[in-house]
């Protein structure tokens, strides 16, 4: 041992090797202990490492489990909130056999999705708050204590990840802007899990400390710098909600700057798909709905469609990328079209459209909506000739159903049970 | 329960990404390092500073409008950023994003600067009551 300013320092040399030290335990002493300049290298390379760490004192009190536990308990119920509203948009949109989806009340989706957006929205600033609290953690020494330290540890890495993953791929899909390589849906559907999984886990984990830094007796301990920062966190979230939120929160519309819809739409309805996309370009007056059923295929014109009962309804177009807008649609119930080739109420539908290509130009409509008598083939909106961006010659629309699943330009429906 | 359920959780979700890890792994590893190599550290920074240089009056308010600006930041380059979005709609992602933006800034500026001011100016009156 020799002092050096005051600091005792070890000097470990090959010596402290012994003879019966061989293989790989002589390799792993030496890689620990290197001999001659190389040693010094290290030794000063460590001090170096000590000094940094030093310097990372995190005074704050915000480093502090109460903290943690009361921004965590909030980006939990925002997770969840975003997990089951998120299943509930892909079982509408790939049934399983077990699924059931009600068409009332009409404004079911756009509530629910209009709330996996807004909870994945609030949930940034949540989550950095909630990284920002536990920061301290990643410079802990020794990094890894154990196996189960380090399992720990990549778990947490993993629900980061994942959990960064669904917002940061979330918010880019709202905006319909894709810079990755994947298929947007199927990723953030399959990471949903990884990241919801992930966050049961590190519940089930943290659940003592969780307890112990929710009771009433720990609350007390929360002081002025906590407090605001927990009040900081909130109102992040909120700003966040305010700037994000009008195109699904009508009363936001006008004070959110971020909001991906505008007033502009055509017929006052913003257009997902245009007529162009889908290489749709006209329909002329030879155009004509193939309805098949048990009867066989019978055929309308727009103008026999014209004739039959109408229905004018307000109903919403609730976008999976969160937008909302209620409209007024005009056309005729699905139900009557089923009544009129012999199909009995409530059959499901197979609706295709006259789109070229796309992965929604055939959607199932199943039997709940069209017993529904708001579930229109719709052929007027807002009191006008559907344009063509919306669907023309006729559309389907149908109460609390995803945007992607109200199919324009129909061409056929088939009864499919 | 909830342990075992979470495990499920990830097995079943960790078997839908693994087909498709190598396009999403980047966007799965780059954020959390990124939040713990940048963004915290430039965040632990600015609060430095504004505990530094600024009364207590204004850190409450200073601290909000540095986090807010960030998510409004982030936020708005989904929009603005357009070199891989959809091309804007009738209705759709049209809006004048930038412009929206740089005044939703300028409005909660303004609140902090308020705040502080009013922070700023009780502070003061309670000193003075007190002295």
């Amino acid at each position: 041992m020799a002092e050096r300013k005051g600091r005792t320092v070890v000097r470990r040399t090959p010596a402290v090797l012994t003879r019966s030290k061989k293989g790989v335990g002589r390799l792993r002493e030496l890689a620990k202990n290197p001999p001659g300049r190389l040693g010094v290298l290290v030794g000063r390379g460590k001090r170096l490492q000590d000094k940094a760490f030093g310097l990372l004192r995190f005074k704050s009190r915000v480093h502090d489990p109460k903290v943690t536990s009361r921004v965590g308990t909030w980006l939990g119920i925002a997770f969840t909130i975003c997990f089951v509203t998120g299943v509930i948009s892909h079982f509408i949109q790939h049934p399983a056999g077990w699924f059931y989806w009600p068409s009332r009340p009409v404004n079911l989706y756009r509530i629910t999705q209009g709330a996996h957006v807004v909870s994945g929205v609030a949930a940034i600033p949540l989550l950095i708050a909630k990284l920002w609290t536990v920061y301290p953690k990643l410079f802990e020494r020794p990094a890894v204590r154990s196996v189960l330290h380090a399992l720990e540890r990549i778990s947490i890495l993993v629900l980061a990840g994942a959990a960064f993953f669904e917002l940061a791929s979330g918010t880019f899909n709202a905006a319909q802007n894709y810079p990755w390589n994947f298929f947007f849906t199927t990723a953030h559907y399959a990471v949903a899990w990884v990241a919801f999984g992930s966050l049961l886990v590190h519940i089930a984990v943290k659940l003592p400390l969780i307890r112990e830094s929710l009771s009433t007796q720990r609350r007390r301990e929360i002081d002025v710098s906590r407090r605001a920062f927990l009040r900081t966190t909130w109102l992040t979230s909120g700003v966040a909600v305010l700037v994000f939120g009008g195109s699904t929160i009508p009363f936001l519309r006008n004070v959110s700057a971020l909001s991906e819809r505008s007033n502009d739409g055509l017929q006052g309805l913003p257009v997902n798909r245009t007529a162009k996309e889908a290489s749709v370009d006209t329909a002329d007056s030879s155009w004509r709905l193939e309805v098949v059923g048990p009867r066989g295929t019978t055929t309308f014109s727009r103008e026999q469609l014209q004739t039959m009962r109408q229905t004018t309804a307000a109903l919403p177009i609730a976008c999976v990328e969160g937008w909302s807008q209620t409209a007024n649609w005009t056309g005729v119930p699905v139900m009557d079209l089923l009544a009129a080739v012999g199909a009995p109420p409530g059959s499901s539908i197979r609706v295709s459209s006259m789109e070229k290509g796309g992965l929604y130009n055939s959607t199932t409509l199943p039997g709940t909506h069209t017993a529904d008598p708001l579930t229109l083939l719709a052929l007027r909106l807002e009191g006008q000739v559907l344009d063509l961006d919306h669907g023309y010659p006729c559309r389907i629309i149908a109460p609390s159903r995803p945007g992607v699943l109200q199919t324009k330009w129909v061409k056929r429906l088939e009864v499919i049970t | 329960m909830l342990g075992l359920l979470g495990l499920a959780a990830l097995a079943w979700g960790a078997w839908m990404t693994y087909p498709m890890i190598k396009d999403v792994w980047t966007w799965l590893l780059a954020p959390p390092i990124l939040d713990d190599a940048v963004l915290l550290p430039v965040a632990g920074l600015a609060s430095l500073a504004v505990a530094r240089w600024t009364s207590t009056a204004w850190r409450w308010p200073l601290h909000f409008g540095i986090a807010a600006t960030a998510v409004i930041a982030y936020l708005a380059v989904t929009e603005a950023w357009r070199e891989y979005g959809f091309p804007p709609k009738p209705g759709l992602h049209d809006r004048d994003y930038v412009t929206d933006t740089l005044i939703t800034l300028a409005v909660l500026w303004a609140v902090v600067l308020l705040a502080g001011l009013l922070r700023t100016r009780s502070a003061r009156l309670r000193a003075r009551q007190s002295g």
